[in-house]
């Protein structure tokens, strides 16, 4: 095998080997939450099933038939109804068969299967980091090539938004697109426009773009400030001030800095996309728009019910799904960013 | 010092002033029935803050008039109504059960005195009489006020909680127009009561959807969210610097360090959080989940501590084959002396920084978890929940996310400014 391709091999099996201790470090945890949350319910409703087929001949046949007594039999319906498997390695077979099973669901309770969900976190994920590429870069290198007011605006918002939470400048964009007379909310949207049948690809791109830009409003800053940064660095090598001595037009010089300067926005995402994904959950809250973040927020709550009391709603399969998506993401993210470091940065592959 | 580590000092000194004198400006009795719903039902619910008159607005704000005694069991109470709209209710309580019966009269600016009640206050769990909402009152207030109100009106405005439009206005064609001036209501009682009037702001941060007083919340988050920072930020940086230390001491422990790094930067902070909550929380008084604080600072140190570890250790490792610890070796120097004694000296300035950065973060997570009602206690984090619990951005209360934000973001980018001062200088004395 070629050292390039040795250097393939040993990234893609480090990124699994990575993406298997997390997945099962997380399954673990959601399992056990289950178990926790469950077992109170457990010894209630094993004495009502025991009761109940005690009363019933059509269920002490299914036991006999099953080869169990009442007492197993009970046992095996309290497993059964309460989602709970008796052993911890059972609980996450379950539980792994049920986050793989949600892709089946045909509907949730807006409506929708739940590839609607994934397609909505995607859509957004891509025009948000293709906005920022796109900008950034343009920033970046106008900064870090020319300096003045690029340079100082850029330098300037980069920390400001750094510690500007995403939320909150989703916020800000939702208050001032309701000023504007436009409806913020991405499900009121889409059932509007469903309603008049006015539903296409266009349409969804329309209210993709309000959550998308509020991503690349929080971000995008620190990538042009990075760009600017390195720009600044390779404008004093050697190659660019040879380039300027032979007298080359600035819009060339800048042509071969924008190649030098692409790659780096692979390490940039790379970095940055954990903490992209989380604000994009968060960001997706306050447009109300059903995404993972609708799925993770619904998967844990504790309501109120009168005269009853407190119900804890509880969808491990939901969390199980949201952190499986989450985890490939990342993995993926990182198995193509560095997979694409490897093959434009010579000197990876020759160190490796 | 510099500028910027001047402005971030005096923003994080008024952070810390303002925690320390928050307890005093607290009602700890809020804060006790935050989840005790019957405790707002007086509020006004989803009110703006009472400033936000001062640009323009002309809204009635919340007052508690009580009664002055003008003649034995006699009480007065004036209420000066200037407002553009009317109160969404007023009522006169009574602290205790009164003997037989009551009276209230209303003498209006233009003179006119009408007897609102005559009658029993009855007994139940609140001794009051509620002028907005209660149907019966309505009715009979309203005929002796001389008003010819169908019953369709009445019970609209019952339902509607918009009685007290009868009290303080009067009908120009369709609609009822404010009567401006000052109302003054007797009651002849044997127990002294007080007149509740619900505005339409409330104090300074408002109200939200249950009628809870978010400045109270905010008082008492603002300590929890400074400690919640500080510890995560401090266990976070103490956790990643013992860990770089002990991988540079050997190779396996060295790879184990990277791959404990390498497994906290890839764990997702929500999901985990999320997942870890069902598993350490409890259900506590009035149905709130209570997360301990340990297992919230625990999950965000494992987030946050893989990239300091990483650098730490490769900070040490180049301190370690630098010529003084290579001389103090061979002087008998054992790795931990020359680690304690040398190292840990050059890394003070890195863990400075990166507790400050950390802090930066923690408290942009407090409040991106806080939507996701995974964090412990009560704390800024806490009032982004109410946002999405409530529906708030779509009633357009920007007063429940607003100033919250503003405080987050501005204690967030003083953490960034110190900690670009820090690192200025840390450049500047490596070079």
């Amino acid at each position: 095998m070629s050292r390039r391709g040795h250097a393939y091999l040993k990234m893609v099996l480090k990124n699994i080997v990575l993406f298997l201790v997390v997945f099962l470090l997380l399954s673990s945890l959601i399992t056990l939450g289950q178990v926790r949350l469950k077992s109170a319910e457990i010894e209630d409703t094993y004495a009502k099933m025991l009761k109940l087929i005690h009363t019933t001949p059509s269920l002490q046949e299914k036991a006999r038939a099953m080869g169990m007594n009442e007492s197993e039999y009970a046992w095996y319906l309290t497993y059964k109804i309460l989602n709970v498997k008796p052993t911890f390695w059972e609980s996450f077979k379950y539980y792994f068969k049920g986050a793989v099973g949600i892709f089946e669901v045909k509907e949730t309770t807006k409506g929708w299967g739940i590839t609607f969900y994934l397609q909505n976190t995607f859509s957004i994920l891509i025009i948000a980091e293709a906005m920022i590429l796109i900008f950034g870069l343009y920033l970046g290198l106008r900064a870090g090539y020319n300096g003045g007011f690029t340079e100082k605006l850029v330098s300037t918002l980069a920390p400001f938004f750094s510690a500007i939470p995403a939320w909150f400048i989703g916020t800000i964009v939702l208050l001032v697109l309701w000023s504007l007379g436009h409806s913020p909310s991405f499900w009121i949207n889409l059932q509007q426009a469903s309603a008049s049948g006015n539903l296409n690809a266009l349409t969804y791109l329309k209210y993709y773009l309000p959550p998308a830009f509020t991503l690349f409003l929080a971000m995008v800053w620190e990538y042009a400030f990075s760009i600017s940064t390195f720009i600044k660095e390779e404008k004093g090598s050697y190659h660019v001030v040879a380039d300027v001595a032979k007298g080359l037009p600035d819009g060339r010089i800048r042509k071969k800095l924008l190649k030098v300067a692409l790659p780096s926005f692979l390490t940039y995402t790379t970095y940055n996309f954990v903490d992209m994904l989380m604000s994009l959950l968060v960001v997706e809250l306050v447009f109300d728009v059903p995404g993972l973040g609708y799925l993770l927020v619904s998967s844990f709550r504790v309501i109120h019910k009168e005269p009853d009391g407190v119900y804890l709603i509880y969808h491990p399969q939901l969390i199980f799904f949201v952190s499986l998506v989450i985890l490939l993401l990342y993995t993926l993210n990182s198995i193509l960013m560095e997979g694409l470091y490897i093959y434009l940065d010579p000197r990876v592959s020759r160190r490796d | 010092m510099g500028r910027k580590a001047f402005v971030a000092g005096i923003i994080i000194a008024g952070y810390l002033i303002f925690a320390l004198i928050s307890p005093h400006l607290l009602n700890e009795s809020a804060i006790e029935n935050w989840h005790y719903r019957t405790y707002w039902v007086d509020y006004p619910t989803l009110a703006p803050p009472e400033w936000i008159n001062l640009f323009g607005k002309n809204l009635p704000p919340t007052e508690n008039v009580s009664g002055v005694e003008v003649a034995p069991h006699v009480y007065e109470m004036k209420y000066s109504f200037t407002y553009s709209e009317f109160p969404p209710n007023l009522k006169i309580k009574f602290p205790s059960k009164p003997e037989g019966n009551v009276m209230v009269n209303m003498t209006t600016p233009e003179g006119k005195t009408y007897t609102l009640y005559e009658g029993p206050i009855l007994e139940g769990p609140v001794l009051e009489l509620n002028f907005g909402k209660d149907a019966s009152l309505i009715r009979t207030f309203t005929e002796n006020m001389g008003l010819n109100l169908t019953f369709e009106e009445i019970m609209m405005a019952a339902v509607s909680g918009e009685g007290i439009k009868f009290l303080f206005g009067k009908k120009v064609g369709d609609t009822w127009e404010p009567v401006k001036g000052e109302y003054t209501f007797t009651v002849k009682s044997s127990v002294k009561p007080y007149m509740w009037v619900t505005g339409r702001v409330y104090g300074v941060m408002g109200t939200d959807a249950y009628g809870r007083d978010i400045w109270q919340a905010f008082l008492a988050g603002t300590r929890q969210t400074l400690a919640l920072v500080i510890i995560t930020a401090f266990s976070a940086v103490s956790l990643g610097i013992v860990l770089g230390l002990l991988g540079s001491l050997s190779n396996l422990a060295g790879k184990a360090v990277d791959g404990l790094s390498k497994v906290s930067g890839m764990l997702p902070s929500i999901p985990l959080l999320v997942a870890i909550v069902p598993l350490v929380s409890t259900v506590g008084y009035y149905g709130n989940l209570q997360i301990p604080m340990w297992a919230f600072v625990l999950a965000l140190s494992l987030i946050l501590f893989g990239k300091i570890s990483q650098n730490v250790k490769a900070m040490v490792t180049v301190e370690m084959a630098k010529e003084y610890v290579e001389s103090s070796r061979s002087l008998g120097a054992s790795e931990l002396w020359i680690l304690r004694k040398h190292v840990l000296r050059t890394l003070t300035p890195y863990a400075a920084s990166q507790f400050v950065l950390i802090s930066a973060k923690t408290v942009a997570l407090v409040s991106l978890l806080g939507f996701f009602s995974v964090v412990p206690g009560m704390n800024w984090g806490t009032l982004m929940a109410m946002i999405i619990v409530q529906k708030a951005l779509y009633y357009k209360a920007w007063w429940m996310v607003v100033p919250v934000g503003v405080a987050i973001s501005l204690l967030a980018v003083a953490f960034i400014l110190l900690n670009m001062e820090i690192e200025e200088r840390r450049e500047g004395f490596i070079a």
